[in-house]
This record gives C-alpha cells, structure tokens and sequence, in this order.
C-alpha cells in the first residue's frame, strides 16, 4: 500500500524543493504551504484508508518483511500521523504574517519539513533502527530550528537540548545493538515473535531499561525533564509550538511501542517504575509552573506535567488505558500547539512573553480571547472541550486499575493546571495594562489568527465527537495490548 | 577477543562520561565523540567475531553460522554518517556560542529569570 509512505515521501520532496527558493521567500512560503496541503490530504487519506481497512504495511524495495525495511500503518500510527497532517497544516499557516523568512529563516522552510519527515517516519516505521535514523532526522532539523536567529539566550538553551538528545541517543543505539546482538532482528513484529515464544529476561531487562531511559530524556519525563524548560520558550514562538506539540510526544509514542515489545516481559518492575515516574512527572511539571511569570515557560512546565498523564496511561497498559492514551495524544498535540501558538499571538502584540507587564486584551481583542481561552479551559480539563475527556478517561483507567493515589494525583494536577491558565488570563487579559507600558498595537497577520482559530475550532469538534474518536482510539488500543493482529500484518503469521 | 573488546567498551564508556560531566563544552564534545565511538564499538562487538570466511553467499555454498552477521556493521556505518553531522553541527555551534559569549564553560550561563 503505497500511501503509507506518502506523508513521509512529500514532507521530503517539500523540504527539498523549498530549499531551491531561499531567496524568493514569498515563493517559497507559498510552495511550502501548498506542500504541507498537501501532507495534510496525504494523511487524512491515510487515516480514512486505515480506518476503513485495518493496518497496512509497505514493504520497501519489495525485501520481505523481517529483512527489508517495513513502513506499517496500524491504526495508532494512523492517527498519530493525522495530527501531524494537522499541526504541518497550521504551522505553515502561522507562517504568513507570524513570521518573516530572512536571514536565518530562510532555511525554516526546508527545516520544518525536514523535520516533519522525521516525525512521520517515526510514526510509520516498522524497524527499530529506522526508528532511530527518523528520530535522528526530526533531531537534526530540530536543533538547527531551536537556535535559528542565534540569541545568547537561545544558543545557551539550544546546547543544554542538544547535548542531552546526544546522550538519550547514545542509550537508544546501545540498546539497539544489544537486543540485535540477543535476538538477532530489528523488525518490531519479529522482536516480539521472537521474545514472545522465549523472553530471556538478562536482555529483557538490560535493553527494557536502556530503552526507558532513552525515551524518558527524549518525551521529558521525570527525572529527565529539566533540559525542556530551559529550551523551548527561547526560540520563534512558531517553532516552539512545533516542537511543543509534537516531538516529547514522539518519545512517548517509542515508549508505547517498545513497552508490548520488550518491557511486558518483566511487566511487574517496569509498570511500577514508570507509574512512579508518572506520578513525579506530573506533580513536578505543574508545581514549576506556578512560580513562573514568562508564559512560554508556564507553557513548558505544562508540556511535562501533561506528559505525566499520557505517562500514567501508558503504565497501567490494559486496553482501556491506551485507548485513552491514544485518545489523550490527540487532544493534548492540538491544545499544546495552539496555546503555544496563542502565546505567539501575545508575542506579537505585546514583543514579550512577560505576562507581568501585559494587560488589557480582553478590551482590544475578543477574538484572541476566546482562542486562548478555549486552549487554556481545554488543557484544564474543563468540560465539554477536549481536554475533560482526555483527563476523564485517563483517571478512569486509573481508577479501573486501583491506581487511587495516582488518580487523586491527577485531579490535583488538574486543579493546578487550571491555576496556571487563570493566572495568565487575569496578567494578560484581564487586568488593566500596568503604569507606564506603552499601549501596544493589535496587530497580528492573518495566518496566526487563522492557524489559530483552526486548531480552536479543531478543540472544540474533538470534544464534540468524543465518542467516535474514543471508538478509534479503543481500536488501536487493542491493537497495542494484543500484537498478534500487528504481527499477522507485518510477517503474514498467524499466531 | 569479545572480552578484550568489552573491557576497552567499558573503558571508552567510563572516558566519554568522565568528559561529559566536566564543565569545558569543549571537553564535552570529546566525550561525545567517545561515546559514539563506544556506542559503534557496542554494536559491532554484540554481532560477534568470527575470522575466515567472508559473508558473500551463493547458494548454499557456505554455513551461515560461519560468518560474522553483516548488519551490525551496516548499522554502525549508518551510525557514523549521523554521528558526523551531528559533530559538524555541534562544533558549529560551539563556535558561534564562544564567539558571542567569549566562554565555553557552562558555570557561566545565566540562570533562568522567574519573574
């Protein structure tokens, strides 16, 4: 099934071909648009393909399967790269009067598309070692984007991000040599055949542990997080709405697939670490939050402590549990991305992320209001907006499991989180501007508005359509807990 | 011989986290470059060694167990090509931080302001 590979291939050719035109920018923002339009169409078909027909595998150069290089779409990778579609869809969007392509960002074209190239590539892979290579490509793009326009403040946070990726990648290889060294395939669905039918627990431990590790310093879990808030809020704010959204959850996306694969095989220990782990990554993420005045820094603390629930999910592992995972990546991607991306609203109007000395909005503009708003209220978890549900399910896997402590935890955090989003309500919105700060201008391009108000609207519909969406979402989980159906797809056994 | 190649993975471990650790960005990125080099020592010592016979297959002309798997080499050369870029993209980088902040040393950088 050639559409497999069809959002990875055209985020290449885009990024190639927008390299062509560093120097017509209008161009090249237009070419870069049309393309992600198209990522966008690739994906959503890709999702409808999948939905309609099960998982789908591309074996690549036609080598079979455990040999050769195998692009699978199952419906969990289908849905994951049908957010991507979207956030690629808005990003390119912000792009049109939220940012200018000169200088340095004359390259964020052919970067941005480099790196959605990376992300889907993660996403559909088959392999653990093409794992590694996209994770490598989304790192690469990643770091040129996190310290494109080269301030002081941005090159500091930018080396702290890439030597930790350096190090998180050095465990990642390691493993990977191991487990090959061990078990003597790369092929998800072989890895799992194999240590199913004789899981020695030495190299089930070893790499399990290594693999964690790995993916806890990539998705920013405790105690891996500190390198996430010291890095993201420095560069443009487009690009930290990216990387907000979409690459901690590419980690965790790895985790939920190397846990069926390896890490069931000593379930007791490693769901009690990562319920653990869960549980620090929540409370530490929201508790930072609250002393922060910077709203992208706010922002970033958020990003870990929302981890920490997909975390909690991804440690109860039953089926229910990653279905509501599944269903939580859904929701907090598009919340994450567009409250950055309201952030970079605030950035343009006020040229500070400072909420102290902002003030005034609700007044000069509704619109950008009811966006931040809507995000902020979602990322809460207040109902009817995608957020409650996501929460909901997720402490109500916890609850099915007897995980108490865990589930009042997250309630707590809940509330917490709420106290964040109201504080830079009342700084930025509500209260009067302070004394002596001059009355800023409201003027924001079109596209910030309309990438904006479309990740918005997009909120408000997962809320809506909970029900169908959580159905999917429950389809994929079952897939995750019960790989016999992934595997019958990859290698054609029956199990 | 996959014991001696252990023990010099271990030692190229203990160098790279021994430079990671110390406060010089410089002396970071030799530990870097150590770590890959330990990472790939890794990969290729868990293929195993086996000396003689090359692994070009005809037919059934040779055992398959007689021969070194091939892959983890193709995994390592994958891994250097990655590991370069990385490398050039760091030392870039370090460049352009010494040359706007006239320091490599990570004491130096400033603390994150709460307010």
């Amino acid at each position: 099934m050639n559409l497999v590979v069809a959002p990875f291939a055209i985020s290449l050719a885009a990024a190639a071909l927008t390299l062509l035109l560093t120097e017509k920018s209008g161009l090249q923002k237009a070419l870069s648009f049309l393309m992600s339009l198209l990522t966008f169409v690739a994906s959503m078909a890709l999702v409808a393909f999948v939905y309609q027909n099960g998982t789908q595998t591309l074996n690549v150069g036609s080598w079979p399967a455990p040999y050769g290089i195998t692009l699978v779409a199952d419906p969990f990778s289908a849905i994951m790269v049908g957010i991507t579609g979207l956030i690629t869809l808005a990003a390119s969007l912000y792009t049109f009067g939220g940012m200018k392509l000169e200088g340095d960002f004359k390259f964020f074209p052919p970067l941005f598309h480099f790196m959605m190239a990376g992300v889907f590539g993660s996403f559909l892979t088959g392999d653990l070692f093409n794992l590694f290579v996209c994770f490598e490509l989304l790192l690469l793009a990643s770091f040129v984007l996190m310290v494109m326009g080269k301030e002081k403040a941005q090159l500091e946070g930018g080396l702290k991000y890439i030597l930790i990726n350096l190090v998180s990648s050095a465990f990642f290889l390691s493993a990977l040599g191991l487990l090959y060294g061990k078990v003597g395939a790369l092929n998800m669905a072989e890895i799992a055949l194999r240590l199913q039918n004789s899981p020695d627990p030495q190299v089930v431990m070893i790499t399990g542990t290594l693999f964690l590790i790995s993916f806890s310093i990539k998705a920013a879990l405790f105690p891996f997080n500190f390198w996430l808030p010291s890095s993201y809020h420095h560069c443009h704010p487009l690009i930290s709405g990216i990387f907000a959204g979409l690459l901690t959850k590419v980690g965790i996306y790895a985790l939920m697939r190397i846990f069926p694969l390896i890490l069931i095989h000593e379930l007791a220990y490693f769901k009690g670490l990562l319920l653990v782990i869960a549980g620090l990554t929540m409370v530490t993420g929201v508790l930072s939050a609250a002393t922060e005045y910077n709203t992208r820094r706010i922002l970033s603390f958020h990003i870990i402590s929302q981890l920490g629930y997909i975390a909690l999910g991804v440690a109860i592992f039953t089926p229910f549990s990653i279905a509501a995972t599944i269903f939580y990546f859904i929701h907090h991607i598009i919340t994450k991305t567009n409250l950055f991306f309201s952030a970079g609203l605030l950035h343009l109007i006020f040229g500070h992320d400072k909420i102290k000395l902002m003030g005034g909005l609700y007044k000069r503009s509704l619109p950008i209001s009811i966006i931040f708003a809507l995000s902020a209220f979602s990322l809460a978890g207040m109902p009817p907006l995608s957020g409650f549900f996501g929460k909901f399910f997720i402490l109500k896997a916890a609850y099915l499991d007897g995980q108490w402590v865990l589930m009042f935890t997250g309630i707590a955090v809940g509330a917490l989180t709420l106290f964040s989003m109201i504080k830079i309500w009342n700084q930025a919105f509500w209260k009067a501007l302070p004394e002596g700060e001059k009355e800023p201008e409201i003027k924001v391009g079109v596209g910030p508005m309309l990438s904006a108000t479309l990740l918005a609207i997009s909120i408000v519909l997962i809320g809506i359509f909970a029900g169908p969406l959580f159905d999917f979402a429950i389809k994929a989980g079952d897939q995750i807990v019960d790989p016999a159906a992934y595997i019958q797809a990859v290698l054609g056994v029956v199990l | 011989m996959e014991l001696f190649w252990s023990l010099v993975i271990g030692v190229l471990f203990a160098a790279a986290i021994y430079n990671i650790l110390r406060r010089s960005l410089t002396k970071n990125l030799f530990g870097f470059l150590l770590l890959s080099h330990a990472v790939n020592l890794l990969i290729f010592t868990s293929g195993g060694y086996k000396r003689g016979a090359v692994p070009f297959i005809k037919g059934d002309s040779i055992d398959p167990s007689a021969i070194t798997d091939p892959l983890p080499q193709a995994l390592i050369l994958t891994a250097i090509v990655i590991g370069f870029a990385v490398v050039a993209f760091v030392i870039a980088l370090l460049q352009v931080f010494y040359a706007s902040r006239k320091t490599d040393d990570v004491d130096d950088f400033t603390r994150e302001e709460v307010a």
